[in-house]
C-alpha cells in the first residue's frame, strides 16, 4: 500500500486489512519519493495515492480499493439495500472529514483557519454526529453502522473517527463534542477499542 | 428524484434512468422549497440533495444512490475485478468535475476566477482526458468504460 504518512484516504484501507488478518508492505512516500512514483504511470496510473499493488497489479483511488478489499474479504454486503446503506455511510464519512481537511491543510491565514476551526465545532462536528447517531440507532444493531457484522462504512467512519475526532492534536476540544451522541460514542469507542492493538501500535500522524 | 436545477450530482441518475427506461418524477428544489425539504429529515435525512424517493424510502448520496440503481439494473458488474475498474473511474469522474464546480462556484472574483479556468483548460483537462483515454484503450471494448456493455462509469463520464 502505497501513501503518504498521513492516515488520510488510506487509513480506512489500513484498518480493514488489520481486522482481515492480512499482511501488507505499508510504503509511505513523500518528497522526492513520491515524485519518482507519480512519474511512474506504470505503478501509479492516475498521478495520486492510496495505490494498492495486489498480485502484480497497481489499484488506484481510495474509495475502489476499499469497495474491492471489502468485496473480496466479506464486508460489502451482497443485498443491495444494505450495500446501499453501507455507499451511504461511507460518503457521510467523506463528506464529514473533507472540510475539516480543507480547514486543516488548505486555509493559508491563521486567523481565518482560527475561525474555522471554531465554525467546525460549532456547526459540522455537531451535525454530522447526528447523522451517524441516527444511522446508528435506526440499525437493527447498535454496535454496527449496517447490519450486524463489519462492513467497510464502520472502517471508514472509524479512520475519520481517529483523524478528526480521538485525535491527540483534536480530541480535547472534539469528545466533549460527542458526549451528547451516546450511542455513537459507545460505538466508536467500543470499535476503537477492539482494534486496540492496531490503534496503538500505528505511527502518529497529523491527520 | 429531487435535486436542484443542476446536472451536477443528479445528473449521472437522470442519466442512467434514461438508459434503463424507467420513468420518475424530477423534482427541482430552489430557495423556499430547498429550505422546507432540507428541514423535513423524513424526506430528506442529511440535509442534502440529491434523494432518490423509491418505494416510500428516501435515499441520500449521490454515489450510493447511483450504486443501488446500478446494482438494480444491471449496470454494477458482479465480478469484483471489473467492479473495481467501474468504481476507479467513478471516482475518478469525481476527481475530474470538483476542481471545476469548485473554480465555477466557489472562486472570490472574477479575476480568480478567469486565471482558475485558464489554468484548467491547460493543465487539468488534458490530464484527465488522458487518464480516460488510457482507460478505454486498455479495455477490452473502446466503446465502454469496462467491459463490453454499459455500467454506471459511462454514465457518470456522460454525465460530467
Amino acid at each position: 500500500l502505497y501513501y503518504f504518512g498521513l492516515y488520510g484516504r488510506a487509513e480506512s484501507i489500513r484498518i480493514l486489512l488489520n481486522h482481515a488478518g492480512i499482511e501488507f508492505e505499508n510504503v509511505t512516500v513523500s518528497g522526492a519519493t513520491f515524485a519518482e512514483f507519480k512519474a511512474d504511470t506504470t505503478k501509479c496510473p492516475f498521478g495520486q495515492v492510496p495505490v494498492l499493488e495486489i498480485d502484480g497489479k497497481f489499484l488506484a483511488q481510495g474509495g475502489a480499493i476499499l469497495r474491492y478489499l471489502g468485496g473480496l474479504h466479506g464486508y460489502y454486503p451482497e443485498d443491495l439495500e444494505q450495500r446501499f446503506k453501507t455507499d451511504e455511510a461511507c460518503d457521510l464519512a467523506s463528506d464529514f472529514v473533507m472540510p475539516v481537511v480543507t480547514n486543516h491543510f488548505r486555509t493559508k491565514d491563521a486567523e481565518e483557519k482560527k475561525e474555522g476551526w471554531a465554525n467546525l465545532l460549532t456547526d459540522h462536528y455537531p451535525k454530522f454526529f447526528a447523522f451517524f447517531e441516527k444511522i446508528l440507532t435506526e440499525n437493527s444493531s447498535q454496535d454496527f453502522l449496517v447490519g450486524d457484522s463489519y462492513t467497510i462504512a464502520d472502517f471508514a467512519l472509524l479512520s475519520v473517527y481517529g483523524s478528526v475526532a480521538n485525535h491527540p492534536l483534536r480530541k480535547d476540544e472534539v469528545l466533549p463534542i460527542l458526549e451528547n451522541y451516546p450511542t455513537l460514542k459507545a460505538y466508536l469507542e467500543g470499535k476503537w477499542e477492539a482494534q486496540k492493538d492496531y490503534f496503538d501500535s500505528r505511527d502518529e500522524c497529523s491527520f | 428524484l429531487y435535486y436542484f436545477g443542476l446536472y451536477a450530482r443528479g445528473e449521472p441518475i437522470r442519466v442512467l434512468l434514461n438508459h434503463a427506461g424507467v420513468e420518475y418524477e424530477n423534482v427541482t428544489l430552489a430557495g423556499e422549497a430547498w429550505a422546507e425539504f432540507k428541514a423535513d429529515t423524513t424526506k430528506c435525512p442529511f440535509g442534502q440533495v440529491p434523494v432518490l424517493e423509491k418505494d416510500g424510502k428516501f435515499l441520500a448520496q449521490g454515489g450510493a444512490i447511483v450504486r443501488y440503481l446500478g446494482g438494480l439494473h444491471g449496470y454494477y458488474p458482479e465480478d469484483l475485478e471489473q467492479r473495481f475498474k467501474v468504481d476507479e473511474t467513478c471516482d475518478l469522474v469525481g476527481d475530474f468535475m470538483m476542481p471545476v464546480a469548485t473554480n465555477h462556484f466557489k472562486a472570490k472574483d472574477a479575476e480568480e476566477k478567469k486565471e482558475g479556468w485558464a489554468n484548467l483548460l491547460k493543465d487539468h483537462y488534458p490530464k484527465f482526458f488522458a487518464f480516460f483515454e488510457k482507460t478505454l484503450k486498455e479495455n477490452s471494448s473502446q466503446d465502454f468504460i469496462v467491459g463490453d456493455s454499459y455500467t454506471i462509469a459511462d454514465f457518470a463520464l456522460l454525465s460530467v
